[in-house]
């Protein structure tokens, strides 16, 4: 009897929880088409206010009022952890500016950079409304191919007229396409081409006696001559910012040009040189051995930190205790001003690569727009205010208001710098994040990243453009084979590429472990495909 | 007539349940149905009643590599491990604190032993650290180099970690089991240890033939409680502990471990489901088998 009880209590408690779970599904699915409606009705209104303005001569676009309803919008704002104090002030002035332009009330989420791997799909899975989100040095394909983001093709094209435009002239939408549709919109990038080089501060290399050569591409043996000098001098502190617990990549890439993963990772393969035409298994070559060889020699001198393979503190926070004495970056002229930041003194660049342009072009930064916003519509007019010709809702958002965070030292240049008694530590609004639309209307604090510069940067790249530059390979049916190659990768790494671990033991192991992922069967299937355009072409 | 005598008798008993009863099909039973996202292809805009079947394929990444052997292999051995050392350890230490005489040092050594329990994994991880690490490490810098030798590389040598591990696990758990031991010996009546030293027992008899034997129950219960956990890892212990370090995967990574960073890494709902599923249908089947070895041997101490 009791039994029996126990039995129709628990089948009267399944049969609820199916009927909760069925009611919950079918009203997310009710809530989808409403949604869609919402878009299609609203862009109806807006095209019609999009021509009228189109017509009108500019000064009068200025004037234009917004007159239909205010969207409210939130809009996820990445810092390094903290965020700025004047966050408030900020937003209230950006909704000064664009309540009345185009109807926009904005909200920024604040959210540590670190933490934005792992809270858009937390999010996005639990419903939560945000309704432009910043995926930012992680995987877009992943939110793509879960329907976390929803296609911009349309959106774009019926109310975003200064995206629409500046997509015909830059990379901005490559890499987030998924049959025929757009996912993602990155901001139009100051300079494009991939490099690497090194920071250093001027008077650690002064006081060793280096003097840096501008355009000079120095290789892993002149930076372990520099290092050799730097230990000799500096004994306490390690050469570079090398923090290799959490890579999910290899470093490689930093001391080797024209790599080119075919708007990939380098775990479904890669070619390795502007003139090959051959997808490798980087781990499998001579060159990475010869690698890890060098990596870990340096790690038994002391550059490496000793526990950079296992440590919870980020390269930056070494650099700003002074612990690190050498920043990896990317080789842009523009990484200058923010390296000397975090060093707090003048910095020599050291170019460790040519700069090249492979297959995927864009900046891997993305704006998209998640399943659950409430007004897409909106959302896009915010975003399409970043990429216009005046930059002023850019640099709002990027360095806050004009005579607070910063003055105005040299309009023609637009050159501008901290007012007086301000600087980066003290100032109440400074992350230095560049994701925000339109960059080449940036404000900038240093000459080294004038215009000019960065453009001379781009013509330099542009001169070697790799033989995958326009292809971009569908990991689609090898989807379980990358997820076990990238937990392999996750796993030796680390060790590896820090030299924490003699490469003569461990790296046959992770060959070994690569090849029963399936590591050569993902490559073959990406050299089909490559070969397959490459014959178009 | 008879059934509903029955039930307003027990009413209030189960009226008494209720509460656990519903914390308990809200906590365990209500998530269940996230079985489903399993064998999804899941797709958020289409939800996940919506999405498409499909089928076994996110259970194949668990097992094209070896780590679903691995994984088990782990959670398994090591849960047995900890088992045996507990159990030896802890009744040891209960009998020792019992026959400390004085009052304040008995309560002194208890709460000595119980604190390492209170802390949070996280703590205890960076304590290990500060053991552990290269570059500040108290054994590496302070022990091993004055010595004259070799340091170690601990977060990268693998052979150190089954015995770092079941170390540590020792020293933050013991408290607790100790207490609960504690109290069934101090339930013992004293009259029997009276009677075996009138007729001459030493101490070690007392403890081999009047001890031991009466805390039997409590001694099998807690190894009942324990082998239906044995599919369980504590992930604070496997996670923060090797710091999550890669290299060290074949002797740390368990079950509870791999779905965590199946789900940051690639956050892959479906395959993380995967892998919680597969915890779930072998967890059942090892504690079915388990119980089934207890009811062969003994009959009465078997949960069901």
């Amino acid at each position: 009897m009791k039994r029996r009880l126990t039995a129709l209590a628990l089948s009267a408690a399944m049969a609820l929880s199916l009927a909760a779970c069925g009611s919950s599904g079918n009203s997310t699915s009710a809530g989808a088409p409403a949604q869609e409606t919402a878009v299609q009705e609203a862009p109806a209104e807006e095209s019609a206010g999009a021509q009228e303005s189109e017509d009108a001569d500019p000064a009068a676009r200025e004037d234009e009022k917004w007159t239909g309803e205010i969207s409210h919008i939130s809009m996820t704002y990445l810092t390094f952890g903290q965020t700025p104090a004047d966050m408030d002030k900020v937003v209230a002035k950006i909704n000064e500016l664009t309540i009345p332009k185009i109807g926009v009330e904005i909200e920024f989420v604040p959210l540590g950079i670190y933490d934005s791997l792992a809270q858009y799909p937390l999010w996005i899975s639990s419903g939560e409304n945000v309704d432009l989100i910043n995926i930012a040095f992680q995987d877009i394909s992943t939110y793509i191919n879960q329907g976390l983001i929803i296609p911009l093709n349309d959106i774009v094209a019926s109310s975003a007229p200064n995206i629409s435009k500046m997509m015909q002239e830059y990379p901005l939408v490559d890499g987030s396409y998924k049959d025929g549709e757009f996912y993602g919109i990155s901001p139009r990038a100051q300079t494009y081409g991939s490099g690497s080089s090194i920071m250093i501060p001027r008077r650690v290399l002064d006081s060793v006696g280096v003097v840096p050569e501008e355009d000079h591409i120095y290789s892993m043996e002149e930076l372990g001559e520099i290092f050799a000098k730097e230990k000799e001098a500096f004994p306490d502190q390690y050469m570079m910012d090398l923090v290799t617990s959490s890579i999910t990549g290899s470093r490689y890439g930093f001391y080797n040009s024209g790599l080119d993963a075919l708007g990939t990772t380098n775990s479904s393969g890669l070619l390795m040189g502007k003139n090959s035409t051959e997808v490798k298994n980087l781990y499998a070559t001579e060159e990475y051995a010869a690698y890890l060889n060098t990596i870990r020699d340096w790690y038994q001198k002391g550059y490496i930190h000793p526990d950079a393979a296992t440590t919870s503190q980020t390269g930056t926070e070494w650099l700003t205790g002074g612990v690190a004495l050498g920043n990896f970056v990317g080789g842009e002229p523009n990484q200058l001003y923010g390296a000397e930041n975090l060093f707090g003194e003048p910095c020599y660049q050291l170019q460790t690569v040519e700069p090249f342009m492979p297959a995927k072009a864009s900046s891997g930064a993305f704006w998209s727009i998640p399943i659950t916003s409430k007004d897409p519509e909106g959302a896009m007019r915010f975003l399409d205010l970043m990429y216009d010709d005046t930059g002023e809702l850019l640099n709002l958002i990027l360095w806050g208001i004009e005579g607070e965070h910063y003055v105005m030292v040299d309009p023609a240049e637009d050159l501008i710098g901290f007012p007086e008694g301000i600087d980066s530590t003290t100032s109440g609004y400074y992350v230095s994040f560049g994701f925000y639309g339109n960059r080449a209307k940036e404000y900038i604090w240093d000459m080294s990243s004038s215009h000019a510069r960065c453009q001379a940067y781009t013509d330099w790249a542009m001169q070697n453009k790799t033989k995958g530059y326009g292809f971009c390979y569908d990991p689609s049916n090898y989807a379980d084979q990358i997820a076990a190659i990238n937990a392999v990768e996750a796993q030796y790494l680390p060790v590896l590429e820090s030299g924490s671990a003699d490469p003569a033991k461990i790296l046959p192991e992770f060959l070994q472990k690569l090849d029963a992922a399936g590591i050569n069967e993902v490559i073959a299937d990406k050299q089909a495909q490559f070969d397959e355009w490459l014959a178009q072409q | 007539m008879n059934k509903s005598r029955k039930l307003r008798r027990y009413l209030p008993l189960y009226l008494m349940a209720l509460p656990c009863l519903i914390y308990i099909f809200c906590n365990n039973y209500l998530p269940m149905f996230g079985i489903i996202i399993a064998f999804k292809k899941l797709n958020f805009a289409k939800g996940i009643f919506g999405s498409p079947w499909n089928g076994f394929n996110n259970f194949k990444f668990l097992f094209t590599t070896q780590d679903a052997w691995v994984i088990t292999r782990n959670t398994v051995l090591y849960n047995v491990v900890f088992i045996i050392v507990g159990m030896i350890c802890s009744i040891t230490v209960a009998i020792l604190l019992n026959e400390i005489r004085s009052k304040t040092a008995g309560k002194f050594y208890q709460s000595a032993i119980l604190i390492p329990h209170l802390m949070s994994w996280v703590i205890v991880s960076y304590i290990a650290y500060a053991l552990l690490s290269n570059e500040t490490g108290l054994i590496n810098n302070s022990i091993l180099k004055s010595m004259g030798k070799e340091v170690v590389n601990w977060y990268g040598e693998k052979r150190y970690w089954p015995f770092i591990l079941v170390f540590v696990n020792q020293w933050k758990g013991i408290g607790f089991s100790t207490i609960v031991y504690l109290s069934s010996i101090v339930g013992i009546s004293q009259d029997y240890y009276e009677a075996a030293r009138i007729d001459g027992a030493t101490k070690w008899q007392q403890i081999r033939y009047i001890t031991l034997p009466l805390i039997k129950p409590t001694v099998i219960t807690l190894l009942i409680l324990s082998l239906g956990r044995i599919f369980n890892s504590d992930f604070g212990l496997f996670y923060q502990l090797p710091r999550n370090s890669g290299i060290l995967y074949d002797v740390t990574n368990t079950i509870d471990v791999y779905v965590y960073n199946a789900l940051m890494n690639n956050n892959d709902f479906a395959k993380s489901s995967a892998a919680s599923v597969y915890q779930a249908v072998v967890g059942f089947v090892l504690v079915l088998t388990t119980n089934g070895i207890i009811r062969k041997v003994d009959r009465e101490n078997a949960l069901f």
